[in-house]
């Protein structure tokens, strides 16, 4: 797989524009956050004044003075706790809210795509940047108003020492910035390294998985030994990365501790030579320590702020990478209704490719009258299934047009066009949903009557009414697991309840065995009564049900004729069937 | 009161897999003696800095001595620079631990998977027994890594701390843990309440990803069927939810944090009033009121740890318990204590005597079915699905035993023949082409790994298959996997039938493919069956009635039992279930008569 080019300035954009959007509770958050600092730059300031002026004084404790600054420190405790509340929660539900709402845009815009789309991109690849890539921006937004209030904590606490005493300020807060650095390098680091152990638990999965699935054979050919090797070896990655791990928290973390505890040793000998000089006073030397106390948390968060920015830079850019994607197969801007009439379907001098200069068809015309079936026949490669996904216009021709009742379908309202086609593929996709609800993914208001009347035409009925909770069952990745003879006659179901102008069967039985064609073809043989159909097949009972078969080869029309003609006149003809024939007695 | 009785129920159900963990850990319990102690130790060197400042206070500034603040400075570098060294060493020898435990259980489940029979992976879902080894050992490394870590660390800080606030003064102590119950009491609520919500955020979320992939995954029929709007209000609604469900954590979480801050400065406002007062005499110095202030951290600090290590505790011990509850099954066939080898060389007689097989109690399979294959024979099994077809091939390869009589090979009860040598003898070619990842060659030498490239190839020609591997992108070396390839079902096929032939075994088994292959492969692969059949006693599972007829012997089987039994020919004009079956086929391929008979 090629590496994606990422804009990085695109990805910091888009995460502005975000910012830029939720500006009023980010700035809300913000106004918390100074709060909250100020409150608790107070608290260690008061503790210290309660020292000097009512503890640690001549003649003993002021009381009153004493009660007094004891019910301010926990006075600005309770606003700094509010503050903190505050701060928290406009900062976290401001992130979620930008999650969810890139999550939609994400999921919008993949919708609006158009096949050539989904063809060049994997579906994991979609799912990780609606998941973990959103997640990295979530973070950083989060991130950034709680890290500002420690910056601003940091920044207080360095005046407020500066004001006492400038050598001391300078020399104690002097190595909290190298442990931003730190963190920043060590977060750098540590974020690969867990990537890899990451990597490694998916490669142990697939390898369980592989050898569950594979269980008999394993057993069959006494291969167990292997497996284990297998598995060793990639239990072995893992414990050496996690070990690599390791090896870079024990470098970096104690650091992280041990130099705010040199900041404190600054004020411990320094600061307690300046009381005995009488620079500084006792409760000043008090605070500065709990002051020094509450700056080491901050100072690591800055670093990992910077690294957490990094990447949900690089995550939005990915993200972008998705957003700025158009749509290749758009609506006409006059676009008109389908016109009366019964589906003929009419291909002119269709030229069409994937990929630049490798048409897959070539010049191919054809008619499909109204209310008739088409079979197209042809070795693989022909070009029979294109046909099948230009008549929805899932991809546009190169060259020429294709006509539903003499109107060219780009010029027709694009959903208008793709509802008035029903589609049954290869492979049938259930949703993870009732089996009521998958025959009606179609047609949403269809009633409980249609829906049983579709199932029956397509002989679904008896399997469903067997299943534990009939049309309620679940299906899908999640739900009941069904035959592929099954699931083909849900599709052809879900097909028949749009009450399809044109009906596409794209070998829509070749993955069931041979009992089980023969009851697809009875449902298929009732579904298709007087309706424009396109059999796409390499089933030779199958191609029996069409009225016409179309022979294909290298993109264009070979020949044309009901299945009889074909088979006394066409050599080539025989030779593509041929190779279906059973073996040779 | 529930959630207690239920946590100490689940603590006594761990007890045997506590034990067995430990069993597990103990050689290893040098390393965890000295990780245990540099964790205290490091908490040690922490707990001791406010004292020291204390003594710098009291002594060297209010005290006037300038020497006491230089040995409390000495000292405060030297507990800094242990507190590094311990924790360095506590960091490294726990992930070590911790890492070797996992690498070892993780060998010792796979493997103990490889000894279970077929019967176990039959009844167990494959997602469950991949979550053992991935969900929970994740589980398992959590706790490993940094909840052993945090309990020693945070109760040891917090057993710490109260001695000595109680040394210190013991007054001053029980003013200050006032704030210790509330504390407590208020992280307790949290935890269960944040535990809910944190779950509905998991269910959310699910909830959000599975409508992602499948409509990603599912985007040709979503676009085909134009349900693109509707699906995006409905995501909309899913996505709305979730949002919702992280807002409740928040809420939750902005109530419990202000109340813990708000704790946090009463604390410090009740030292600095009933310590500054001096109510308990001249033991309570300024560098006493200081010292709490600052221990005052290690008690808010250790509990709220705790109460996070609880969930990761829990579950820990849950996955735990599943863990060792999948090592406790034993594997159902056992393996013979003394079993001489086969005589060599192996005839192939497979011979069911009075077999009867269930795979629970109360649905019998195989009705005491009794029959001899004889060495060399072609037999193709047929019947409708669930006649017993497959569990006859199950037993013929001692995935399962009989539960009634006996199978044997050349008169020897499989039961009494060594698993790895009956696997050797009797070889099963599955129905579905199966690829573990890896080349092409990779997967044709799963029958004989210690073939050479020379042998390969030539076994591939005979079987002629050898051109169409050539075909491909990369030949031989073609990367495949068991998900995702680009090969064709046939192509599959192929290659699993030349896994087969290469391995060469005595008797071999087959489970013909029920669905139809696609035209290009599909007489490769029939030619390659037959050759691979070719001159060993074989038993084909035939879902075609060109299977059948090329079978020497047939076996119809029906309700579990053999209800016909002779050639083709025989059973054919013998008007039962063979012929009548046979009717239909003809019936069913008439289209395939006209292509075949219309050009003559």
């Amino acid at each position: 797989m090629t590496e994606e080019q990422l804009d990085l300035r695109a990805g910091a954009g888009l995460i502005a524009r975000e910012i830029r959007r939720q500006a009023r509770p980010l700035s809300l958050a913000l106004l918390c956050a100074l709060i909250w600092t100020i409150a608790r730059l107070a608290i260690p300031v008061l503790t210290g004044e309660a020292i000097d002026r009512a503890i640690d004084v001549p003649g003993g404790p002021k009381l009153d003075l004493l009660l007094a600054l004891a019910l301010a420190v926990a006075a600005m405790a309770a606003v700094q706790g509010g503050a903190a509340a505050f701060r928290r929660y406009f900062a976290m539900s401001t992130s979620y809210r930008v999650e969810t709402d890139l999550r939609g845009e994400l999921y919008n815009r993949v919708n609006r795509l158009s096949f050539d789309y989904y063809d060049r991109t994997a579906t994991g690849q979609l799912m990780s940047r609606g998941s973990t890539d959103l997640h990295e921006i979530q973070l950083l937004v989060v991130l950034i108003p709680i890290n500002t209030a420690f910056l601003m904590m940091a920044v207080g606490a360095f005046f407020l020492l500066l004001r006492v005493h400038v050598a001391l300020a300078v020399l104690a807060i002097g190595i909290y910035p190298l442990v931003t650095a730190l963190t920043f390098r060590f977060y750098n680091k540590l974020f690969p390294a867990t990537a890899r152990v990451q990597q490694g638990l998916g490669d142990l999965t697939s390898v369980v998985e592989e050898n569950i699935a594979g269980a008999r054979l394993v057993r069959s050919f006494g291969r167990e030994q292997h497996e284990i090797e297998r598995l060793g070896r990639v239990a072995d990655q893992i414990y050496d990365d996690n070990m690599e791990v390791a090896r870079l928290r024990t470098a970096y973390t104690p650091l992280f501790f041990l130099l705010p505890a040199l900041g404190q040793l600054v004020i411990l000998a320094y600061g307690g030579w300046l009381v005995l000089e009488e620079q500084i006073s006792v409760g000043e030397f008090v605070a500065f320590f709990q002051l020094l106390n509450m700056l080491v948390w901050p100072v690591q968060g800055l670093g990992e702020m910077v690294a957490s920015a990094q990447r949900s830079v690089t995550s939005a850019a990915r993200l972008w990478n998705v957003l700025r994607e158009e749509p290749t197969i758009r609506q006409a801007s006059h676009a008109r209704s389908l016109p009366e009439g019964n589906g003929e379907v009419r291909f002119e001098d269709v030229w069409f490719s994937y990929e630049p200069d490798r048409p897959v068809l070539r010049d191919l015309s054809m008619r499909v009258p109204a209310g008739t079936a088409v079979a197209l026949v042809g070795p693989t490669g022909c070009g029979k299934s294109t046909v099948a996904q230009l008549v929805p216009r899932f991809y546009d021709v190169d060259a020429g047009s294709i006509q539903i009742d003499g109107v060219d379908i780009r010029e027709l309202k694009l959903q208008e066009l793709r509802r008035s086609i029903g589609l049954v593929f290869e492979d049938t996709f259930l949703f993870s949903d009732t089996i009521g609800n998958n025959i009606a993914y179609g047609r949403l208001n269809a009633s409980d009557e249609e829906i049983r009347e579709a199932a029956r035409l397509a002989q679904a009925t008896e399997f469903i009414e067997r299943l534990p909770e009939g049309y309620d069952t679940v299906v899908g990745e999640q739900g009941y697991s069904l035959s592929g003879g099954q699931r083909q006659r849900l599709a052809i179901a879900r097909a028949v309840l749009t009450q399809p102008r044109v009906l596409i069967l794209d070998d829509a039985t070749s993955s069931v065995d041979a009992r089980m064609e023969e009851e697809i073809r009875g449902a298929l043989r009732q579904v298709m009564k007087g309706r424009t159909t396109i059999i796409i097949s390499h089933r030779l009972a199958t191609i029996a049900l069409a009225d016409q078969v179309v022979l294909l080869d290298e993109g264009r029309v070979l020949d044309m004729g009901t299945h009889t003609e074909l088979m006394l006149s066409n050599e080539r003809y025989r030779e593509v069937l041929g190779q279906l024939a059973v073996t040779p007695r | 009161m529930n959630e207690e009785t239920r946590t100490r129920r689940e603590i006594e159900a761990a007890a045997p897999s506590l034990s067995g963990m430990w069993k597990m850990l103990s050689p290893r319990w040098r390393v965890i003696a000295v990780a245990s102690l540099a964790i205290c130790l490091f908490a040690a060197s922490n707990l001791a800095r406010p004292i020291v400042i204390q003594q710098a206070i009291d002594d060297g500034l209010i005290g006037g001595d300038g020497s006491a603040i230089v040995v409390a400075s000495i000292l405060f570098l030297a507990l800094a620079f242990a507190g590094y060294v311990f924790q360095a060493l506590s960091t490294y020898t726990v992930t070590w631990v911790g890492q070797q435990f996992l690498r070892d259980l993780r060998m010792r489940l796979f493997t103990h998977y490889q000894r279970l029979s077929m019967s176990f992976f039959d009844r167990e879902s494959s997602g469950k027994l991949v979550a053992r080894m991935t969900a929970d050992m994740n589980a398992l490394t959590d706790v490993l890594n940094n909840g052993f870590l945090m309990v020693v660390q945070a109760l040891f800080l917090l057993l710490g701390t109260v001695v000595i606030l109680f040394v210190l003064s013991w007054q001053l102590a029980l003013i200050s843990l006032i704030v210790l119950p509330p504390l407590v009491v208020a992280t307790a609520i949290f935890r269960v309440y944040s535990a809910q919500a944190y779950e509905a955020v998991r269910d959310r979320i699910s909830d959000v990803l599975v409508h992602m992939q499948e409509t990603f995954a599912g985007m040709r029929v979503v676009q085909a069927y134009a349900r693109e709007g509707h699906n995006v209000e409905r995501f909309g609604a899913v996505n709305e939810l979730n949002y919702e469900a992280n807002l409740r954590t928040v809420r939750i979480s902005s109530m419990y944090i202000p109340f813990i801050e708000w704790l946090g400065g009463v604390g410090v406002g009740l030292i600095l009033y009933f310590g500054g007062r001096g109510v308990f005499g001249a033991e309570v110095s300024v560098g006493t009121v200081a010292a709490f202030i600052f221990y005052l951290n290690f008690i808010f600090q250790p509990i709220q740890q705790l109460s996070q290590v609880y969930d990761m505790l829990q579950s820990g011990t849950a996955a735990l318990n599943k863990i060792f509850g999948l090592l406790a099954i034993e594997p159902e066939l056992k393996e013979p204590r003394a079993a001489p080898p086969l005589a060599r060389p192996v005839r192939g007689e497979l011979k069911f005597d009075g077999v009867s097989f269930a795979y629970t109690p109360e649905t019998v399979v195989l009705h005491s079915v009794g029959v001899t294959i004889e060495p060399g024979q072609r037999v193709a099994l047929v019947g409708p699905t669930g006649a017993g077809k497959s569990t006859m091939a199950k037993l013929m390869m001692r995935f399962y035993d009989p539960t009634e009589g006996s199978v044997s090979l050349d008169g020897r009860d499989l039961r009494g023949v060594a698993t790895a040598e009956l696997r050797r003898t009797v070889i099963m070619v599955p129905q579905e082409g199966f690829l573990f990842s890896g080349t092409i060659a990779e997967n044709i030498l799963f029958g004989r790994p210690d073939a050479t490239t020379e042998e390969l190839i030539a076994a591939c020609q005979a079987l002629g298959v050898h051109d169409l591997i050539e075909s491909l992108p990369s030949g031989y070396d073609t990367m495949v996997s068991y998900r995702g390839s680009r090969l064709s079902a046939g192509e599959k096929q192929l290659v699993s039938v030349a896994r087969a032939f290469l391995a060469d075994p005595p008797v071999l088994i087959l489970d013909e493919a029920t669905s139809s292959l696609d035209p290009g492969t599909e007489s490769l692969v029939e030619a390659a069956i037959r050759r691979v059949l070719a001159g060993r006693t074989s038993v084909v599972i035939a879902h075609r009635l060109s299977t059948a007829e090329q079978a020497e012997r047939v076996l119809v089987v029906d309700d579990g039992r053999i209800i016909e039994d002779g050639t083709h020919e025989e059973l054919v004009t013998r008007d039962g279930y063979y012929a009548a079956l046979h009717r239909k086929w003809m019936e069913r391929s008439q289209p395939f008569e006209v292509a075949s008979e219309a050009p003559d």
